[in-house]
């Protein structure tokens, strides 16, 4: 019943940031000034125990993790500069490795292993397509006859299904972290659809909690990326179920195209500056992702600025280009930064459902 | 004077103090009424007494109303009874022909809601102060000799320190030890905090410069056994056990190997054992030569072991009875270390849960790279504070040294042994002063401070070879966590060295924890209700080396202060026995606190009670006991009290 955890468990973390927990001498200054606690999930105070008592299942079960969108407030506030903003988005890192099945995630939270792996799918992809491609038309630029649309748009289908069901691999395996620290609370179904319900609409469509944070900047980047991929996908779907190019579906598509663009771009921007307590330390993952959604992004606006001119050996190339870079953020979705899209919503919906305090249990170091 | 009364000149002066008094006091009223109390020649009242023109005026009455008595109503008298009794002294009235009436304190600060009330209680406190001059009689400060020499109790770092203060100051100094080396147990340490020097090396420093003076004289193996006499005239005896040894021996490590007898050495706390050959401990250990602990020994007195080192060796060495005369008394005689009872937090129980001393001791010998303890790896280990310290009941008190002392170990074990993961189960850390350096850095090295409730401390158990600590965590909202470790170290305190047989002898008093009491916590640290008698160090009470060391410069400075003098002045105020009316009921000889009271052959009126005035602290126990009122106190009579009473009821 009693896990036995990992005694090095902040050593772990430690590596995947560079906050100073150890500077901590708990006094919770940080808890009382984040502006996204609420009563009877407090953090990032109480995390921090976790990971310096070495609990494990305790931290990896704390729906609180997600409910933190690392404002920085806590950092600014903290009176032993213990940068409790970066040990919360480290705790998070690390949940992802802890999450993800087979521990693949691990992979990516590493510079060389991740830059391998990453150059490995590109790789892949890229003898795909110089396999499958047919030799270049002539005449006007056509991208489908260059890769015939089938394959796209199958390949696209696999990768959906494998995305789905790794996804809720992984979900499972942190809804049983969950679980085995009872943070799952008891509720009636009306108060389950009732919390459903706001996340959706407060967190998840309008990304409420992310809008308390300070850097309004952030939120509108954020939000920017996350209403690109939404129009992308509607795009994409016009585009599967009626088999033609629709008008409605591109210009949904050159808008969610804009908006990761330039939202990845102000992201890439501030963690080059850093500007802030978010972007001052960024993993290689950060990295990855955030220049992946970019370049997906500007390699699509590319792919059409050429098509105008006709450019056939560079449109094709760069379409070649953009393929590669959808599938890497997409195949390596659910073990990257991009994962944080399923964990959050899910835990910020229990976050909102429980809100109260906890039983006390006694849990192992 | 006879002390009847009958030709008491009295003057009373009354003080406003500025506005202090006369604001309550209507001190008009008062000099009105006091005027005609019997015996008052003169009355006044006046801005300030203490001022000179207020001093100059009572030494002006005195001489022209030839006045033999003297009362002021001012403040209380721990203020200027002094400054008054100076006063009637200038003027050629004996000082204890004065009376301080404490209107102040008294009546006017505690009465300022009533100003009718508070005039007519100065009033009664004056008339108390006439009733009780006049049955005044001139008395005389107690004159004795002190002798130029110290005892002092303990040879450890505090004792040590006094011994040198007052060895360079030109008292004789008889510094006695029990065990056979001196040093106690700052010796026994390695690095101690702040400095990170040895403990040793402090005790050898000390030990070097005490050496330098030939005004000392150090015996070790040695006890009290007699304490007799006075402030300034101490008659002691020591018993001095034999060393058996009498110089250094060369074959002494085959004389060691060929023992094989063995105890546990209480140099490391018990981690190791030892032979009953003892070599000196450290280096710069006094005396310089071994010693044997013939208890050890058994039945064959070590014969066998001791061949190699034959000619240093004196078996037939006796134990020896020393006299010495002494002016006064200090007492170091330090600490013991909270020894847990058997299965507290699994002391004894386990072998791997030990005490912080043991601990120290086993670190002090740890080179770097892996810390063993019992031939075992410790990869992790626990520290439980507050054991046998302030506890519910018993030992209340916090034991002062400990937290600094475990997070130095902890820094240490950090910078040794950077792998070993620790946590530190507290209740509260007390890194005071320049020690809280040490509690950041610890905690910044990587320690986990885990906070658990005074009532349910931590509990300790076996599990797979290693020991659960399963404690809850008040930082973490009270959670129950388990922590499992290779080591469990056991933060004990400080508690009273079992001295039965020296408080039996010396009667000094304990304070309710067991240690040694001063007479006042703050204003006279180092001194005891026992003139003459001096305490200093943890003997005292917790203590670190630093404050250690403090307090044993402090009473070495008392102490000289007391013996340098040559003649000691003491207060009159003392019982006095009436041979006449004495019929030897010895009840007073009984109930005497401090043992002041004798029986004496008076000339010509046989054997009776007799007080001895430099002994006597005037306490009064023996004139309530005496079914003969034989008994007195000089200042303060039987007369006197009941007429100050009187004085005391008498209408307004």
């Amino acid at each position: 019943m009693m896990a036995r955890a990992n005694p090095v468990l902040l050593n772990d973390i430690l590596k995947l940031g560079a906050f100073d927990v150890t500077a901590c001498f708990s006094c919770g200054v940080c808890t009382a000034t984040c502006p996204l606690v609420e009563e009877g999930g407090e953090f990032p105070r109480r995390l921090i125990r976790y990971a310096m008592l070495g609990l494990e299942d305790k931290l990896l079960g704390a729906p609180e993790l997600w409910a933190c969108y690392y404002c920085g407030e806590c950092t600014r506030s903290c009176p032993r500069q213990a940068d409790p903003g970066g040990f919360m988005m480290a705790a998070r890192r690390f949940a992802i490795t802890k999450y993800s099945i087979g521990k693949i995630g691990k992979v990516f939270y590493d510079k060389i292993y991740g830059s391998i792996a990453l150059a490995i799918l590109s790789l892949i992809m890229a003898l795909g397509i110089w396999w499958l491609h047919n030799p270049i038309p002539g005449g006007n630029v056509d991208l489908f006859k260059f890769l015939d649309e089938g394959y796209i748009h199958e390949g696209g289908l696999v990768l959906g299904v494998y995305v789905g069901i790794v996804a809720l691999a992984n979900v499972i395996i942190m809804l049983r972290y969950l679980f085995k620290s009872s943070n799952i609370p008891k509720a009636s179904i009306g108060d389950w659809i009732k919390g459903f319900i706001d996340t959706l609409f407060a967190e998840v469509l309008w990304q409420g909690r992310y809008n308390k944070c300070d850097s309004k900047g952030r939120f509108i980047s954020h939000m920017g990326i996350f209403w690109g991929f939404v129009l992308l996908m509607i795009a994409t779907t016009i585009d599967y179920v009626t088999g033609a190019r629709q008008l409605s579906a591109m210009v949904l598509g050159a808008i969610g195209g804009v908006l990761i663009t330039v939202g990845g771009g102000y992201f890439i921007w501030i963690r080059l500056a850093k500007r802030d307590e978010y972007s001052t330390y960024s993993d290689f993952v950060d990295w990855m992702f955030i220049w992946l959604v970019f370049l997906a992004g500007i390699t699509g606006f590319l792919i059409d600025l050429f098509t105008y001119y006709n450019l056939q050996l560079t449109t094709y190339t760069t379409f070649a280009i953009h393929l590669i870079v959808v599938f890497d953020l997409i195949v390596t979705a659910p073990f990257t930064k991009f994962a944080h899209a399923g964990y959050r919503p899910l835990a910020v919906w229990i976050y909102k459902v429980a809100r109260k305090p906890q039983a006390e249990t006694t849990t192992a170091v | 004077m006879s002390g009847d009364g009958k030709d008491i000149r009295i003057g009373v002066y009354v003080c406003w103090c500025g506005g202090n008094i006369s604001d309550v006091v209507d001190v008009e009223k008062v000099v009105n009424v006091i005027k005609n109390e019997e015996g008052v020649i003169v009355a006044r009242h006046f801005m300030f007494m203490c001022s000179e023109a207020g001093q100059k005026m009572i030494e002006n009455d005195i001489k022209t109303h030839n006045l033999n008595a003297v009362v002021v109503a001012s403040c209380s008298p721990k203020l200027h009874e002094l400054t008054f009794r100076n006063t009637v002294l200038r003027a050629g009235i004996n000082p204890y022909m004065y009376y301080h009436a404490n209107i102040r304190e008294q009546v006017s600060w505690a009465h300022s809601d009533s100003k009718e009330e508070a005039t007519k209680k100065a009033i009664r406190h004056i008339r108390m102060a006439i009733a009780y001059l006049r049955h005044a009689e001139p008395l005389e400060k107690i004159k004795v000799e002190a002798t130029p020499a110290v005892l002092i109790i303990g040879g450890g770092v505090t004792g040590l320190r006094a011994a040198i203060d007052l060895a360079r100051a030109g008292v004789n100094v008889y510094l006695v030890e029990k065990e056979p080396f001196l040093g106690g147990h700052v010796a026994r340490l390695g690095e101690t905090y702040p400095s990170g020097r040895p403990g040793w090396e402090l005790v050898s420093r000390l030990i070097d410069e005490l050496l330098k003076h030939d005004n000392v004289a150090i015996y070790t193996k040695a006890t009290v056994e007699r304490v007799e006499g006075y402030i300034g005239n101490f008659d002691v005896t020591i018993k001095v056990s034999p060393r058996y040894f009498v110089k250094n021996c060369e074959r002494i490590e085959e004389a060691i190997s060929r023992c094989n007898k063995r105890v546990p050495d209480e140099w490391s706390y018990g981690v190791k054992t030892r032979t009953p050959i003892l070599l000196p401990p450290y280096p710069g250990a006094y005396p310089r030569i071994p010693a044997l602990d013939m208890k050890a020994c058994g039945g064959d007195k070590c014969m066998e072991c001791l061949e190699p080192c034959k000619d240093a060796v004196d078996l037939a060495m006796q134990e020896q009875v020393i006299k010495l005369k002494v002016g006064a008394v200090i007492t170091a005689t330090g600490f013991n270390p909270y020894e847990p009872s058997e299965g507290e937090f699994g002391y004894k129980q386990y072998p791997y849960v030990i005490t912080l001393p043991q601990f120290n001791s086993i670190l002090k010998e740890s080179g770097n790279g892996k810390l063993v303890v019992n031939g075992k790896e410790v990869k992790s280990l626990a520290f439980i504070y507050c054991v046998g310290s302030r506890q519910r009941e018993g030992r209340t008190y916090c034991s002062r040294y400990c937290c600094n002392a475990t997070i130095y170990a902890a820094l240490l074990v950090a910078k040794k042994f950077p792998g070993v993961k620790q946590y530190h189960f507290y209740r509260d850390i007390r890194t005071y002063g320049k020690n809280e350096l040490m509690y950041e850095q610890a905690s910044r090295s990587g320690a986990v401070f885990i906070k658990y409730p005074e009532e349910e401390p931590p509990k300790v158990t076996a599990e797979n070879g290693s020991l659960l600590v399963r404690s809850r965590d008040l930082l973490t909202e009270g959670l129950t966590i388990d922590v499992s470790v290779d080591l469990v170290v056991l933060v004990t305190g400080m508690v009273p060295r079992n001295n039965k047989d020296l408080n039996e002898l010396l009667k000094l008093p304990l304070g309710k924890d067991g240690f040694y009491q001063e007479v006042h916590p703050k204003l006279r640290p180092v001194e005891t209700t026992l003139s003459g008698f001096l305490i200093a160090g943890t003997a005292q009470g917790p203590k670190d080396t630093l404050e250690s060391l403090s307090s044993g410069s402090a009473a070495a400075a008392k102490a000289g202060g007391i013996v340098l003098k040559r003649i000691i002045e003491l207060e009159p105020f003392r019982a006095f026995v009436d041979p006449d009316k004495c019929e030897l009921t010895r009840q007073c000889v009984a109930e005497c606190p401090y043992m002041a009271i004798s029986v004496k052959n008076y000339e010509g009126k046989g054997e009776k009670a007799w007080v001895n005035p430099a002994i006597c602290k005037g306490c009064g126990a023996c004139v309530a006991v005496c079914p003969n009122n034989a008994i007195q106190i000089k200042g303060l009579t039987n007369d006197q009290v009941v007429d100050m009473i009187k004085a005391a009821a008498r209408e307004v």
